[in-house]
């Protein structure tokens, strides 16, 4: 289900904006103008899922991260702007039902990724990389389960249970070792 | 002969023997005991260590005397010593261009009027001298102890500055916020030093790095001292000035452009610390360039926005650097 783009009221809220009545913080004029960008990244989240996914697997390294999320809503914003230029094209533009949910979740994981980096003074704390793998893994687990046919898998939870099985196949043969070797001893020993 | 058995042995295989369910509960103690602690992928959150902050802050404050800069009274800290620099950090909270008293001067100018001038005393009429109450001297005004340089820069700016005690220039950018500060301060600093460790906000502004300049390099160094450090190895101070100067363009009107520009009150870090915050919108595209500002006027950085972020800022009540920690 997708919603039509109201270009009406956006060309109204433009029209407002160029004659001084409002301005460009206007929180109306600004949604309208976000929500073509995050449709953008919307129509390929898979990307930005395999992206992220990536680095939580530890196959990319946190700078590495940064820079390609960010490079790549960096591309998103360069379509939007041209998107935004032409009307024709917004006539026939169509914004996702849950495109606010999505891009809740990614403007929080992309502004760590763009904070990250910020120094204040001496006052101001470093983000360590695991405080920043636990913010997006935190972001993502939101993300993951508000869109589980995209997420190829859920990360967290499947390694939670490899780690349990795996504990529990180890203890169980620790049990049956030490019971051979108490049943040896006795034979040995005589009793 | 000694026999290599050793006699405890006996006693724990008894031990065994008897307890063995007791037995087999030591041992998988022991056994999970060994094992590393869960890591982040186990389950959702993995802890925050305070120990990784906490030595790159001691490095720093080992380091840098503080907060990264090489001036130890450059962070608040308390008062400052008597005699020494505090880079005017305060000096020009009720500094206004004008008028100025008059500047202290050779013997030619030291009258009577200049005197009673001096001393913060209205001279008799008599000794009226208006000619020799200018603020100028040498093109130089010293009202501040030389606070304002008249020497060139390497590079040409759009605003006043003052040099610091490295001899480096911070540039002083008209507060645009000043109604609704409660100190009244006429200007915001924009500090060599704080610009040398925000490079890679640079290219947003249209700044080239060198070549030999390493992003990647720079980005993972763990202490603003480093960084600064770094940036005055590879870049030159042309380009931090130049940086320094786009970056006060952002925070004051440009008459005469598109661009538009905003001041409002804002919050930083967890705690939500008081800010001055300034938006500008860059005419021809559709970004918007986002400068912080302490609550001492001290310029902190400079980014650009997208629609989305800013969006997300509006609707957060101005509250930047969420997720960040303030001692």
């Amino acid at each position: 289900m997708a919603n039509q783009f109201n270009l009406l009221r956006y060309k109204e809220l433009l029209e407002l904006e160029k004659n001084n009545k409002i301005t460009f913080l206007d929180l109306e004029l600004l949604t309208y103008k976000a929500s073509i960008e995050s449709q953008i990244c919307y129509n390929r989240k898979e990307n930005y899922f395999s992206l992220i996914e990536k680095y939580l697997k530890g196959k990319l390294a946190g700078h590495d991260f940064r820079s390609k999320f960010l490079k790549m809503e960096t591309q998103d914003r360069k379509t939007a702007y041209t998107i935004k230029q032409d009307f024709q094209k917004l006539e026939a533009f169509t914004l996702a039902d849950d495109l606010e949910d999505f891009s809740n979740l990614t403007i929080q994981i992309s502004t760590l990724c763009l904070e990250y980096y910020e120094i204040w003074d001496g006052t101001m704390e470093r983000m360590s990389e695991s405080e920043f793998y636990s913010l997006v893994n935190k972001h993502y687990f939101k993300l993951a389960k508000l869109f589980s046919a995209v997420s190829t898998n859920n990360l967290p939870y499947e390694k939670l249970i490899y780690r349990s099985f795996k504990n529990l196949a180890g203890i169980l043969g620790l049990g049956i070792l030490l019971i051979f070797y108490n049943i040896s001893n006795i034979n040995l020993i005589g009793f | 002969m000694k026999t290599p058995y050793n006699p405890n042995m006996n006693k724990i295989i008894k031990f065994f023997r008897e307890r063995p369910i007791l037995s087999l509960v030591l041992i998988f103690g022991l056994w999970v005991n060994s094992l590393p602690l869960p890591d982040a992928n186990i389950g959702t959150v993995r802890q925050y260590n305070p120990l990784e902050t906490t030595i790159s802050n001691q490095k720093a404050l080992a380091v840098s005397g503080g907060d990264g800069f090489t001036n130890p009274y450059s962070s608040d800290r308390g008062p400052t010593p008597k005699g020494a620099s505090d880079r005017g950090e305060d000096r020009f909270q009720d500094y206004h261009p004008s008028p100025k008293l008059p500047s202290g001067g050779g013997p030619s100018r030291n009258s009577a009027s200049l005197e009673a001038l001096k001393n913060n005393e209205v001279p008799d009429k008599k000794d009226w001298n208006v000619n020799e109450w200018s603020d100028e001297d040498n093109g130089q005004c010293n009202d501040f102890e030389k606070s304002i340089e008249s020497e060139e820069l390497p590079v040409p700016v759009n605003f006043e500055y003052e040099k610091d005690s490295n001899g480096n220039p911070s540039l002083l950018i008209p507060n645009m916020d000043s109604t609704h500060n409660t100190k009244g301060r006429a200007f915001n600093r924009i500090e060599y030093d704080q610009a040398a460790s925000h490079l890679h906000h640079a290219n947003e502004f249209g700044i080239q790095l060198s070549q030999d300049f390493d992003m990647s390099k720079y980005n993972a160094l763990p202490t603003k001292f480093d960084k600064i450090q770094y940036a005055k190895q590879h870049v030159s101070p042309e380009i931090i000035i130049s940086y320094q100067n786009a970056m006060g363009l952002a925070m004051k009107p440009i008459f005469g452009t598109e661009a538009k520009t905003h001041a409002v009150r804002g919050f930083a870090g967890k705690h939500k610390v008081n800010v001055g915050l300034v938006i500008q919108s860059i005419p021809g595209t559709d970004k918007y360039y986002l400068s912080i500002i302490n609550d001492r006027g001290i310029h902190v950085s400079s980014y650009s926005l997208s629609e989305t972020k800013l969006r997300q800022l509006i609707k957060n009540d101005f509250w930047v650097l969420t997720k960040r920690n303030f001692n």
